[in-house]
């Protein structure tokens, strides 16, 4: 019979605690069965530690392997791609806890899983993310340095000790590396994640099929203004320009795609009198529009101006992305309409909405101008019993008819659609804007989030002179989702962020909770601008100021210099430890011990041992003699006696409790 | 055992007041399986001692007045012509016995005092070309009287160093002054005295006492002091291995007989004066530096280090 080789207990406990960590992460991602698989896995090797079961046999481990492709392609219905790819690697990984013979398989097992770690970045690469990751290559090492040392504990945690030492020895080597090392564009794109659904707002509006707004607490964009911040009520995040209307729904207009020539553009920007320069920090949304304030100009090859003055990049937005906009709500640009835009601006279907039709002919003859008209058409949403909720009624046939005049209950969508409806009926241009409006403004790191719950509608009319002017019937109906947002306009319905109990932004009135969700977004918010977004402009920027000028010699010498430091450091530690061998911790107790007692009077001699030192102080009978018996008692079993290693933390602990309360007696005293 | 240990110093103290601790000290240095040296001014009961000792251990002794005129034969034993068998007969010297009571060693010349050399360090004598092994236990133990004394051969530094311990009586305090003043004939009390433990007891003692933990720590303590004994010029010479070895026996035994099975500084710092005091000092200043030299030594090291 051949000797059988057995993963060392500790070792094993800490692989499993690191495989643990590794899939926590990605629970709601994986199908349930890879879960189940690790679980019989685990189970089956500790079986096998201890001797009760045997390996599988060849022919098993065949089928689970064949299981888990088939588990895989039925899960997924494909084996190419992110997810389906991830899940093969980690039913893999959790398979191969069958396969460890011999010491080099274990060595494969921990390899595999510091490779396994970095695929949670795939999908995420927040900052809460990364520690948790970090932390699990901790728990990888550890495992590594346990399969190493001799110990019967199962998780011994000298070994996360050891693995913590040397993991903070590299940390300022990755710090250099991390600083100097050039970021190359990716030789081949990670394929997405597939089931990511599109968020934000969408590419068309029909409020008379909505209910119940549903809201999200997710955060839409960052913006950083480098100035100071505008008036809550002043920021439109203009998303689209909706200028189609079928009857029930609002579109964007398929001939509008004429992008601003350079020359356009450079005649914009010297419009502008009274520029905002602002970055914005956008979150994926797999689709191709920005948003930015009036009038914005980018100066970005990536990023087009359409010439209703939105922003749009050329390709959809797949990851989280920043561009800098300079914006001037007054600029005096685009004073014309042509007559074709004209005709398209007032267009409406041929038929349908009869009373609005009539209602607008009607108040139109009555007005003195445009303005007017304007004037009383905000002024019946004011003062007439209309209700700004976000559970409207739905409504049938002719959306507008009905909110008009039977339900007049509804959210921005209603009061902006049927504004634009009476402003067309009576042959004004008009058209409906689609964005964010708004902003919570994070003080700590001075930045403004638009979360996707502050998704808007708004009117622009056209008005000659003027041009496009912005006109937010909502405004008319509930000011104060335009002052103070949305939370506070629906603060007696209670209908704010109500199918999301959990999101954190429920809560922005208990204090203490709320400035901690602003801290982590503060974080969250460097962490992005400093580590995800370290590249290029700014990492030469960085290099700069830590070289003068970047050439090849210095940076070599800044990584020589930093990874000579940590070596003189470890190598100083190690010399130092030779010559002298490190004092016990009990030692150094007892030691802190006798100085107190020494400041107390009680002076022993370097000479004098424990035992006759405790008798002598004894004879001076104290208060706490009897406490430094115990300790001696202790110290001495601690440093001449043979104990085992349970019994020896067990004495440290009570040396340890006896030497303080001492000193806490001596210093009431 | 530890109750026979406790019974042999009660036993001893009848006839030494007073010096129970010599009289551990006497009991450590038998259990360590070493020699005895006791030295100190004639009439302070030197011979009392050495003699309560071997009875009250229960061991067949023999006891040898050390002369000037003393010859190694008087000591070993000498071969004699039997008419009868016509051949030469072995007559074995006090030497053959477990315990020999060297009185006043160094009053007999240096050639006598080494003939004991070999049977103190091997346990065995060489008499005429043949090889005799002596019984076991084999304990020697010595009485002298200050080198400063007329009429003395100082012991040659070979032979004390073969010595595990030396001891000092010293005067008795006053109040045992007094009991011994009152009390009845020393030399009477010394013949009752009966023996407290067989020589199997002995043995077992003796074989416990190897079982004793000496833990790191008190290794480095023995080792610095030896060390340091070295290298500081205040010391003529330092402690050889013979007397680093023969600290860590002592205070083994020190420690068993104190009850505990691990060795404490304390110990090594009861038994030190006695077993290092002979072998730092040479012979010439053997009196001068009494208990000076191992004090010193003690006091410049750390306990904990």
């Amino acid at each position: 019979m051949s000797i059988i080789w057995q993963i060392p207990r500790n070792c094993l406990g800490w692989i499993l605690v690191a495989q643990f960590a590794l899939i926590l992460p990605h629970i709601e991602r994986l199908p349930w069965w890879v879960m189940a698989a690790y679980a019989v896995c685990a189970s089956w090797r500790v079986m096998v530690y201890q001797g009760r079961w045997s390996l599988p046999p060849k022919m098993l481990k065949l089928v689970l392997a064949v299981l888990c492709f088939f588990g895989i392609y039925q899960t997924y219905g494909t084996m190419v791609g992110l997810e389906p790819t991830v899940a093969l690697l980690f039913s893999g990984f959790c398979l191969k806890l069958l396969e460890v013979v011999e010491k080099r398989d274990v060595y494969v097992i921990i390899f595999l899983a510091y490779f396994v770690a970095l695929t949670e970045f795939l999908f995420s690469q927040d900052f809460l993310v990364s520690a948790f990751i970090f932390l699990s290559i901790l728990l990888i090492s550890t495992a590594l340095v346990a399969l190493h040392q001799h110990s019967y504990d199962t998780l011994n945690l000298s070994s996360l000790k050891k693995a913590t030492v040397i993991f903070s020895q590299a940390l300022p080597l990755m710090a250099v590396l991390f600083i100097i090392f050039p970021r190359f564009d990716p030789l081949w794109k990670v394929p997405l994640p597939s089931h990511q659904a599109k968020t934000g707002i969408s590419e068309s509006m029909s409020p008379g099929d909505i209910s119940n707004l549903s809201q999200s607490g997710e955060l839409a964009f960052r913006v950083v203004f480098d100035g100071e911040i505008p008036a809550r009520k002043d920021m439109y995040w203009r998303g689209l320009v909706l200028s189609e209307f079928d009857g029930r729904t609002w579109t964007q207009a398929q001939w509008k795609k004429d992008f601003l020539t350079e020359s356009e553009k450079e005649s914009l920007l010297g419009a502008m009198t009274n520029p905002l320069q602002y970055t914005v920090y956008q979150e994926a949304t797999h689709q191709p529009w920005l948003f930015s304030l009036a009038l914005a100009y980018a100066d970005d090859k990536t990023i087009k101006a359409v010439n209703d003055f939105r922003l749009v990049r050329t390709d959809n937005i797949h990851s989280r992305i920043k561009y800098q906009v300079i914006s001037d709500q007054e600029a005096m640009y685009g004073q014309t309409l042509s007559r074709i835009e004209k005709t398209l601006e007032v267009s409406l279907p041929r038929t349908g909405n009869e009373r609005a039709r009539k209602f607008a002919e009607m108040t139109y003859s009555r007005s003195t101008g445009d303005r007017d008209y304007i004037d009383k058409i905000l002024t019946k949403f004011n003062r007439e019993n209309y209700v700004y909720t976000l559970k409207p009624p739905l409504l049938g046939e002719d959306t507008i008819d009905e909110f008009l005049f039977d339900t007049r209950r509804g959210f921005c969508s209603h009061y902006a659609s049927t504004f634009v409806f009476l402003m067309r009926a009576a042959g004004i241009p008009a058209r409906v804007i689609a964005g964010y409006q708004g902003g919570e403004i994070n003080p700590i790191s001075d930045t403004v989030l638009v979360h996707q719950f502050d998704a808007h509608g708004w009117a622009e009319v056209w008005l000659d002179g003027d041009g496009w002017v912005r006109i937010d019937p909502t405004a008319a109906v509930a000011p104060d989702r335009i002052e103070y947002g949305l939370e506070n306009a629906m603060a007696e319905e209670g209908s704010f962020l109500s199918d999301t109990p959990l999101s954190p932004l429920r809560y922005r009135n208990i204090t203490w909770l709320n400035s901690v969700r602003l801290q982590m977004d503060a974080f969250g918010y460097y962490w992005s601008s400093w580590v995800l977004q370290y590249k290029g402009e700014r990492q030469l920027q960085v290099l700069q100021s830590l070289l003068g000028e970047v050439t090849p010699w210095r940076v070599a010498a800044l990584l020589m210099t930093v990874s000579s430091v940590v070596l003189l450091i470890v190598f100083g530690h190690l010399i130092k430890g030779r010559g002298e061998p490190k004092a016990a911790v009990y030692v150094k107790w007892y030691l802190r011990l006798c100085r107190q007692l020494e400041a107390a009077g009680y002076v022993r001699d370097a000479s004098e041992g424990p035992i006759d030192f405790a008798r002598r102080v004894d004879r001076s009978n104290p208060q706490w003699k009897k406490t430094l018996l115990s300790a001696t008692r202790s110290f001495v079993r601690l440093s001449y006696e043979q104990v085992s290693q349970r019994e020896q933390s067990l004495l440290v602990k009570q040396l340890r409790r006896d030497v303080l309360s001492i000193m806490y007696q001596l210093r009431v005293k | 055992m530890h109750k026979h240990i406790e019974r042999a110093v009660a036993e001893i103290g009848t006839v030494l007041l007073g010096k129970e601790v010599q009289v551990r000290l006497a009991l450590c240095c038998l259990f360590a399986r070493g020699h005895l040296l006791i030295e100190d001014l004639p009439g302070m009961g030197k011979t009392t001692l050495s003699n309560a000792l071997a009875k009250v251990l229960g061991l067949d002794y023999k006891r040898v007045q050390f002369t000037s005129d003393l010859l190694p034969a008087d000591i070993l034993g000498v071969s004699v012509f039997n008419r009868d068998t016509t051949q030469f007969e072995f007559i074995p010297g006090p030497i053959f016995t477990q315990v020999l009571l060297a009185d006043e060693i160094n009053r007999t010349t240096p050639k006598s005092q080494s003939a004991l050399l070999e049977a103190m360090e091997e346990g065995q004598v060489t008499i005429e070309g043949k090889t005799r092994e002596l019984p076991a236990p084999f304990f020697v133990i010595a009485t002298q009287n200050p080198s400063t004394q007329s009429g003395t051969y100082p012991l040659p530094e070979s032979q004390l160093d073969r010595f595990l311990m030396r001891l000092s009586l010293g005067y008795p305090d006053r109040e045992a002054e007094r009991k011994l003043l009152m009390g009845e004939d020393s030399r009477k009390k010394l013949s009752r005295l009966q023996a407290v433990m067989s020589i199997q007891d002995l043995i077992a003692i003796q074989t416990a006492v190897d079982d004793v933990h000496c833990s790191d720590n008190l290794l480095d303590y023995v080792q610095r002091l030896v060390e340091h004994s070295r290298n500081h010029t205040d010391f003529v010479d330092g402690l050889s291995p013979r007397g680093a070895l023969a600290i860590m026996r002592c205070a083994k035994t020190w420690a068993f007989m104190s009850g505990r099975g691990h060795v404490v500084p304390e110990d090594v710092q009861m038994i030190l004066p006695s077993v290092v005091e002979h072998r730092l000092s040479t012979s010439a200043n053997a009196l001068v530096g009494s208990h000076g030299m191992s004090h010193k030594l003690m006091e410049e090291i750390a306990v904990i280090g």
